[in-house]
């Protein structure tokens, strides 16, 4: 994959949606999920998103992702733009400059702690001495140098979804989206991630789209959206949700 | 730690998924053990069809030399001038002749067998025929025109050893003998010599005599006989060399014919090529039933990693890759498969011996085969074509659970696993 001379252009937004929009066939018909979704993401901004469950977030951070493509509307990543662009292209990129993390972990069962996280330095195509280095200084700044040959059915919980960290930053993304992180965890060890999740996006100056149900987490973001009806509205600062639609 | 190089993740992975750290790798396991089994039992199958087809190839060529020249059973003379005319063709390296015919062979305790006798030219005859290396007891050299080599079944069912004496009638004398009163003309002999083959035919019925012996016994007038065969620098130019031959005999108002060893038995030898066909295809119907489980297993096994699959779209993995994880187990289980299933084959072959001793079926393969030991030859092409057939359908078993995995979109994917 040639890379493009430009790419990452610094001076871009992370991120750029606008009036991305997406329903869903069903048996019954078309479902709308997204309706006229916009939104910008500075570089190592964190943004959160809440809403009620069957909102969409999930949907939209797919699309944000480029795991699901949105039927209208526009994406850019970088600078770049996103929408209408093959497979390969999104594969490529989103190995090189993004990381996920999801509720459920979603850790490769068969792989150790540091072959889960080097997995995706080897997805991006990087060395693996240097990805291996990578992998297992992050699992040692997640708390985990002690456990990483272990394997995800060796590991509490907790661990795993520090493992999930690790693997999403190793790669050095510039953008971050979680998926209820903390959705699995008791409240203590979700506070820890948390914190843990902060602290590295804001060490390595890494935006952060943070989707959760719980309101204390996302009121510690820069920016608070609410999906309400296909629509994202901010309510950062408590604002009144019918107000402000971004 | 065995971490691959970056562009081989997919098959790091596959291998993991196989054999996955501190656990027993039970579906690598069953499904290597279902191919190597299919594949045991089509390279044993083959290659004893082959061996069989390939034995009496040897011992034919070994017997008559790779181009026999006669003139449909008379007698041919002088054969002398035949055999030099025949060494000025620069395809062949030896010549001898030889005088075959039915006899009467009776030992001394009247008992008596109707038998081959071979007259040969004891000089020329090792040339073109290894028959001296069979020899079990005795010398070519210790032959004379008092003196025979037997058959080694013949002598035991005979109870005839070195320096027994036996009588040799001709058996085209008898019929003559009983038409006008003629003399029998019998012949007195010493054995000085044992055969041992291990071809029944030869073993059991099959006497040596001179060549002078045997114009005698057949009343062939001398420098004369009924055959002369030829050994080739290069015995797969035979029937090339035949035809030439044959065109030559026409052309100089000859009427020989040449027989390239091909041609004998080839009816027997077809239906063994044909049944080790109809074989292939039968185990082949038996291992693709066997693939199908393979391939149902392999599917649950994809099916089940779904949530994997939309974890690796998600770190970027192409579906290309996806694609390739999956082919790769499918040809990882294949490979270890036909690898062990070879060994395994190769294990059998060797104890071939013993299991035969061990069933009990020694005596069926003398009457069916005529050999009194399973031959082995092994045939390159048989495991090449083994190898791509195991290659080739666990490539297909492994191909739909591998596209329906690489075309799964991993925003769905995802979704699956909750
Ligand atoms: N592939 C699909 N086909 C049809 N409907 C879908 C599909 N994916 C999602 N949906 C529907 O879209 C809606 C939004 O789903 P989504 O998972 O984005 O919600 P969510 O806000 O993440 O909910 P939760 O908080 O429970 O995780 C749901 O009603 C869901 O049933
Ligand atoms: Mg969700």
């Amino acid at each position: 994959m040639p890379v493009d001379p430009q790419f990452p252009r610094a001076a871009a937004p992370v991120l750029q949606a606008s009036a991305l929009a997406k329903s869903f066939k069903t048996p019954h018909g078309s479902l709308p999920v997204l309706d006229g979704v916009s939104l910008d993401i500075e570089a190592g901004r964190f943004v959160s998103i809440r809403g009620a469950s069957g909102a969409g977030k999930t949907t939209l951070l797919q699309i944000l992702g480029g795991l699901d493509r949105a039927d209208s509307g526009e994406l850019h990543w970088n600078g770049e733009r996103v929408s209408g662009r093959g497979n390969a292209f999104l594969a490529n990129r989103r190995a090189r400059w993004l990381g996920y993390v999801f509720q459920a972990y979603h850790l490769v069962p068969e792989l150790t702690a540091l072959e889960n996280v080097a997995l995706a330095g080897r997805i991006a195509g990087r060395p693996r001495r240097e990805t291996n280095t990578d992998a297992s200084a992050l699992l040692e700044r997640v708390g985990l140098s002690g456990r990483m040959t272990h394997l995800p059915g060796q590991l509490s919980g907790g661990e795993c979804q520090r493992v999930a960290l690790a693997r999403a930053l190793v790669n050095h993304p510039r953008l971050i989206l979680a998926d209820e992180p903390t959705g699995n965890l008791d409240e203590h060890t979700g506070e820890e991630i948390m914190a843990l999740l902060l602290e590295l996006t804001k060490a390595e100056n890494v935006a952060l789209i943070l989707v959760t149900h719980n309101i204390a987490f996302a009121n510690l973001a820069s920016q608070t959206l609410v999906l309400r009806h296909g629509k994202l509205h901010d309510e950062t600062n408590g604002d009144n949700p019918e107000n402000r639609s971004v | 730690m065995p971490i691959f190089n970056s562009s081989m993740w997919p098959i790091f992975l596959a291998c993991r998924q196989l054999f996955p750290p501190r656990r027993f790798p039970v579906f690598a396991f069953v499904s290597t053990l279902g191919v190597a089994f299919g594949v045991t039992a089509l390279l044993v199958v083959q290659t004893v069809m082959f061996s069989f087809g390939e034995e009496h190839r040897k011992r034919i060529r070994e017997s008559v030399g790779d181009v026999e020249i006669h003139a449909n059973g008379s007698p041919m003379s002088p054969v002398a001038s035949l055999e030099k005319s025949l060494l000025e063709h620069q395809e062949v390296l030896a010549a001898a002749s030889y005088i075959q015919g039915g006899v009467i062979l009776k030992s001394d305790d009247g008992e008596f067998r109707l038998i081959g006798a071979r007259g040969i030219d004891v000089r020329n005859e090792p040339h073109v025929t290894p028959l001296s290396n069979y020899l079990q007891r005795g010398k070519m050299e210790d032959m004379d025109d008092e003196r025979v080599i037997l058959g080694s079944r013949l002598a035991r069912e005979l109870r005839l050893g070195i320096g027994s004496q036996i009588l040799l009638v001709s058996s085209g004398r008898v019929s003559k003998a009983l038409d006008e009163a003629a003399p029998f003309l019998p012949k007195e002999l010493e054995v000085c010599g044992i055969i041992h083959t291990g071809f029944a035919d030869i073993d059991e019925r099959l006497v040596l005599i001179t060549l002078r012996t045997a114009r005698e016994l057949f009343s062939l007038p001398p420098g004369s006989a009924t055959r002369t065969h030829v050994k080739l620098k290069d015995h797969t130019q035979a029937a090339d060399f035949a035809k030439k031959l044959d065109h030559h005999f026409s052309e100089t108002g000859l009427s020989l014919k040449a027989t390239p060893w091909t041609d004998n038995r080839k009816a027997f030898l077809d239906a063994v090529a044909m049944e080790k066909e109809l074989l292939f295809f039968l185990m082949f119907i038996i291992i693709l039933v066997a693939s199908f489980s393979i391939g149902s297993t392999l599917f649950n096994h994809v099916v089940r990693r779904t949530r994997e699959i939309g974890l690796l779209g998600a770190l970027g993995g192409r579906p290309a890759q996806i694609l390739g994880l999956f082919l790769a187990q499918g040809l990882i289980i294949g490979s270890a498969g036909y690898a062990l299933g070879t060994g395994l084959a190769l294990l059998i072959l060797h104890f071939r011996q013993k299991i035969i001793a061990l069933m009990g079926a020694g005596e069926t393969l003398l009457e069916q085969y005529r050999f009194d030991s399973v031959p082995l030859h092994y045939d390159f092409h048989d495991f090449t074509k083994t190898a791509v057939l195991t290659l080739v359908l666990m490539l297909t078993v492994s191909i739909l659970p591998a596209l329906w995995a690489a075309r799964r979109k991993p925003s769905e994917a995802m979704r699956d696993a909750g």
